[in-house]
């Protein structure tokens, strides 16, 4: 396969695999309460997970190392296992709202509640990943995530003010519900900069046997296919800002969301809308149990490999196997997808310089980079907005609620 | 190729950002029961009647299927009895 293919692939991929039920949500919320005023979030958040995305595929292309393998080494098994700790605990909240989220897709189009889809998902999941191969789980699912675009078009037709947007890029201060622009702004960030994405993609790129001629194909996957990517939540958020903000209408449950679509699009927005949810929200939910099982592996040393025969690498398909129908649990308990998500992406906010920082460690480490370390203003970015994202949550997620 | 490193202890500086963001997580997780205040319970009713005209002029341009538009005032009617259950129960004089 030519460089130029697996770049083309390496983006679209990206764009497809962008949207999932956290910043769908969170890009909605936003949209009706503030208008296009959050949209700094969504950019901030992809200028964030762009970094990330890169140094964790550097990292691998250069010293062959999966994430987890190199903190392992570097930072010894008693900080693996604290890290380990806040990231499967994220991870496991946001695998059980994305599982939520195909269940509502089929709720939706069915009219049987969401709880009782969550086992049948959680079965599918796990029989595609038992089956399936890596390059299925990462490409097949992602190209089909292109239908997420249909917020896109849907957006143009809503004629938005592209100076208007474009204005919004600019971080500004709340004119009104100050503690919910800031929750909803921390749950923006916690959704684009889920910690599951760049440890999914470190594993991918030793999966798929990087070495360092894959550095440009790294660099421009990760800007233009995120970059893409954060388009279409900026994309979802201006819907909302169009349909639902001047009609004063506010996200409390997902059943309003598909309205986004139907208003611009008619029928055929209602079932790109279901598509979209059903697929994003499915193949985040691979991503996440695979990453589990990953984590696990790697850290510990075991076999492991979607590549792999689960009898050749158990333990690590044994992680995937308890971690999906235990996420479905959740969802089958009826905990409400919105507020599970909304919550998770908050935590996930907060959790940002535990995940972070000690990659960034890693990334100036001459012993795993050589001459491919991190310059300024990629570790200055990761940092400013990984703190601010944390100083905010651990205001904003109390204030939030206690409903001040 | 890189050198294997194996086994060095976290650095101070993290494992203070540990014990940090253990009181944070114990923070957020101790408000889990916040109540919700009168005027958010109102504007939950308005933001449900817009919602309802929204939903019924995509009816009647046959936007949305039948099934899904039960779904949405199912969720309407729960979650405007549940912002009026609040309304009345603030407007109650306290003993």
């Amino acid at each position: 396969m030519s460089k130029l293919f697996e770049i083309a692939l390496g983006i679209v991929t990206g764009i497809g695999g962008f949207l999932e039920t956290g910043s769908l949500a969170t890009a909605a919320q936003a949209g009706a309460a503030f208008g296009y005023q959050l949209a700094w979030a969504i950019a901030l958040g992809t200028i964030c997970i762009a970094f990330l995305i890169e140094m964790a595929g550097r990292l691998a292309a250069v010293s062959h190392h999966t994430l987890p393998d190199a903190m392992r080494e570097r930072f010894g098994i008693t900080f693996l296992v604290v890290e380990f700790a806040v990231v499967r605990l994220v991870s496991f909240l946001v695998l059980a709202s994305e599982i939520g989220g195909v269940c509502l897709a089929l709720q939706f189009a069915s009219g049987v509640s969401f709880r009782w889809w969550a086992p049948v998902v959680a079965a599918l999941a796990w029989l595609l990943l038992w089956k399936g191969t890596f390059g299925m789980v990462e490409k097949g699912v992602s190209l089909l995530g292109l239908v997420t675009l249909a917020f896109v078009v849907g957006a143009v037709r809503l004629h938005p003010s592209p100076g208007a947007v474009a204005a919004a890029l600019l971080p500004s201060l709340p004119s009104h519900e100050p503690a919910k622009y800031w929750f909803t702004a921390v749950s923006i960030l916690g959704a684009s900069v889920s910690p599951y994405l760049f440890y999914f993609y470190s594993a991918g790129a030793v999966e798929d046997h990087w070495d360092e001629s894959y550095l440009n194909m790294n660099r421009a996957t990760s800007g233009l296919g995120m970059g893409f990517g954060g388009v279409v939540a900026v994309a979802v958020l201006v819907c909302a800002a169009l349909v639902l903000h001047p009609l004063g209408i506010r996200v409390d449950r997902y059943e309003q969301i598909p309205l986004l679509l139907t208003t611009p699009l008619g029928r055929t927005g209602f079932i790109l809308f279901i598509a979209a949810l059903a697929i994003a929200c499915f193949g985040a939910a691979l991503e996440i149990a695979l990453q589990l099982g990953y984590l696990a592996a790697q850290g510990f040393g075991w076999p492991w490999g979607e590549n792999l025969r689960p009898r050749d690498a158990a333990r690590f398909s044994l992680v995937y196997t308890v971690s999906l129908p235990l996420a479905s649990l959740v969802i089958l308990a009826g905990v409400d997808p919105l507020k599970l998500t909304v919550f998770s992406m908050a935590l996930t906010a907060l959790s940002l310089p535990i995940t972070v920082v000690p990659l960034l460690v890693l990334m100036n480490d001459r012993m795993y980079l050589e001459d491919q370390g991190n310059g300024w203003v990629s570790n200055a970015a990761v940092l400013g907005i990984s703190v601010l994202a944390c100083v905010v949550a651990l205001v904003a997620i109390p204030l939030q609620l206690f409903g001040s | 190729m890189a050198t294997r490193v194996t086994g060095r202890a976290a650095p101070p500086a993290l494992r203070g950002l540990h014990r940090a963001m253990a009181v944070a997580f114990a923070a957020a997780a101790a408000g889990c029961g916040g109540s919700s205040a009168q005027a958010k319970a109102a504007q939950t009713v308005k933001s449900w009647d817009a919602t309802l005209g929204l939903l019924e002029n995509a009816e009647g341009r046959g936007a949305v299927p039948k099934g899904f538009a039960r779904q949405v005032r199912e969720a309407a009617d729960q979650e405007q009895a549940r912002a009026r259950g609040t309304l009345q129960t603030a407007g109650k004089p306290t003993s």
